[in-house]
Formats: structure tokens, sequence, C-alpha cells
């Protein structure tokens, strides 16, 4: 409970203070929660972690993004206009400036996903690679080994917590942008 | 990104009155006219008759 009124209280300001963002912050509290269980229980042996496949984070980024891209074009379109042109911009880089914002509008629901596949994989990977080499090293090393994986393994819990927390935030300012 | 509420809208003569990237007009319109080129290059290059090869 205390978790989750701070990741309240934190996405709050992001969202802004307009009438129709109250509520909001619970869409990404549980995007978060959801992520964050995920990444935890597939530290575990033998546990297949989901947010390792493309197909699972991509389903999570992408209907956000498709939802908030789609309200922001019909229902404020200027805002949008505005946004592909940061403010003080010098006038010989804006058409390149507009051609580079649409291009990072459009690939963001793949970053987000890629960002948190890539990152959950990175991790099991090594866990698994210096695991293999258990059976086949000499006793000393055995200690070093079985040190580093203990090491790995509070680094990748490390990870699976930030790594949640980077996909809510991200995902509550993009929607911030739209409105 | 930051809105333009302390922004002078009367320093701005001429074109740069609606087209500038410091009001939130401006930024628009900017975007929109980028927009327009690169459509209108787009259909340019797309209708333009391609020149057929000679056989003799």
């Amino acid at each position: 409970n205390t978790l989750l009124t701070k990741l309240h209280n934190e996405f709050k300001p992001l969202l802004g203070e307009k009438r129709t963002n109250k509520g909001r912050t619970f869409l990404f509290i549980s995007l978060f929660s959801l992520i964050l269980f995920n990444n935890f229980l597939g530290l575990f042996p033998y546990v297949f972690t989901r947010t390792r496949h493309l197909v699972i984070t991509l389903t999570l980024a992408l209907p956000l993004w498709l939802r908030f891209i789609v309200f922001g074009w019909i229902n404020n379109t200027n805002h949008i206009f505005e946004h592909l042109v940061p403010q003080g911009t010098p006038t010989p880089l804006i058409p390149f400036i507009v051609c580079i914002e649409t291009i990072r509008n459009i690939i963001r629901p793949g970053t987000l996903a890629v960002r948190l596949t890539a990152n959950i994989i990175a991790g099991h990977l090594l866990l698994t690679l210096l695991g293999n080499n258990g059976p086949t090293i000499t006793q000393p090393l055995l200690g070093i080994l079985i040190l580093a994986q203990i090491l790995l393994l509070i680094l990748e819990s490390a990870v699976a917590v930030i790594q949640s927390y980077v996909f809510a935030v991200l995902r509550t300012l993009y929607s911030r942008e739209v409105n | 990104m930051a809105g333009d509420s302390h922004v002078d809208e009367s320093q701005f003569k001429g074109i740069s009155k609606y087209f500038n990237s410091t009001t939130s007009t401006g930024r628009a319109n900017v975007a929109k006219a980028t927009y327009a080129t690169i459509g209108l290059l787009v259909l340019f290059f797309s209708l333009k008759p391609k020149k057929k090869p000679t056989t003799n």
C-alpha cells in the first residue's frame, strides 16, 4: 500500500491537475505492478519470464500508444503539431526537427517494448551462461562463480524494479504530451 | 513541453507572427507547413511522368 501510494504521488504531478486526469494514475500503477511481478517471477529457476518476449511487451506498449495517438490527433490536433517543434528551435533546423520528432513518435512503442525485453534478456542470458559453466569448472572457481551469480541476481532484481518503473513513467510522460 | 503564456506576441511582425518556434500557433503552423511541403514533394515525384527508354 505504501508503494502504491508513493507511485500515485509520483505519477500525479507528471500527469497534471486537469479534471480528466483523475484516476488515470491507476492505469499506470497497474501497468507497473504487472511488469514488476512478471520480472520478479522470471528470476526464479525454471519459471517462464513473460516480459522477455517482444509479443508481451509490445502488447503492453502498442495499444496504449495507439490510443493516445488517435485521441491526440482527433481531439487536440493543434497541440500535437505544437509538440513536433520544441520551443526556441532555430529556424533552419525546424524541418529536420519536425521529421525527427515524427519518427520519434512513431518508434515509441517499439523502443518501450525493446528496452524492457532487451534488459530482461541480457540479465537472464548472463545468469544462464555463467550457470552453464558450473559443472565444468574447478572447485576454487566455483565459489567465485556462485558469488557472481548471487550478485547478478541482486542486480537483476534491481533491474526488474527499475525497468517496470521506467516503462510506467515513460508511458505517463507520453500520455501527458497528448493532453 | 513548455507553454507560451509568458511570450509577448507583439514582438513578432509579418510572416514570423504566424510561423515561429516560440508561440503555440507559430509552432503548430511550421509543423503543418513542413508536412504540407513533404506531402507536395511526394505527390510531385509520384505523379512525375517516367522517362520511357527508347528502343530501336
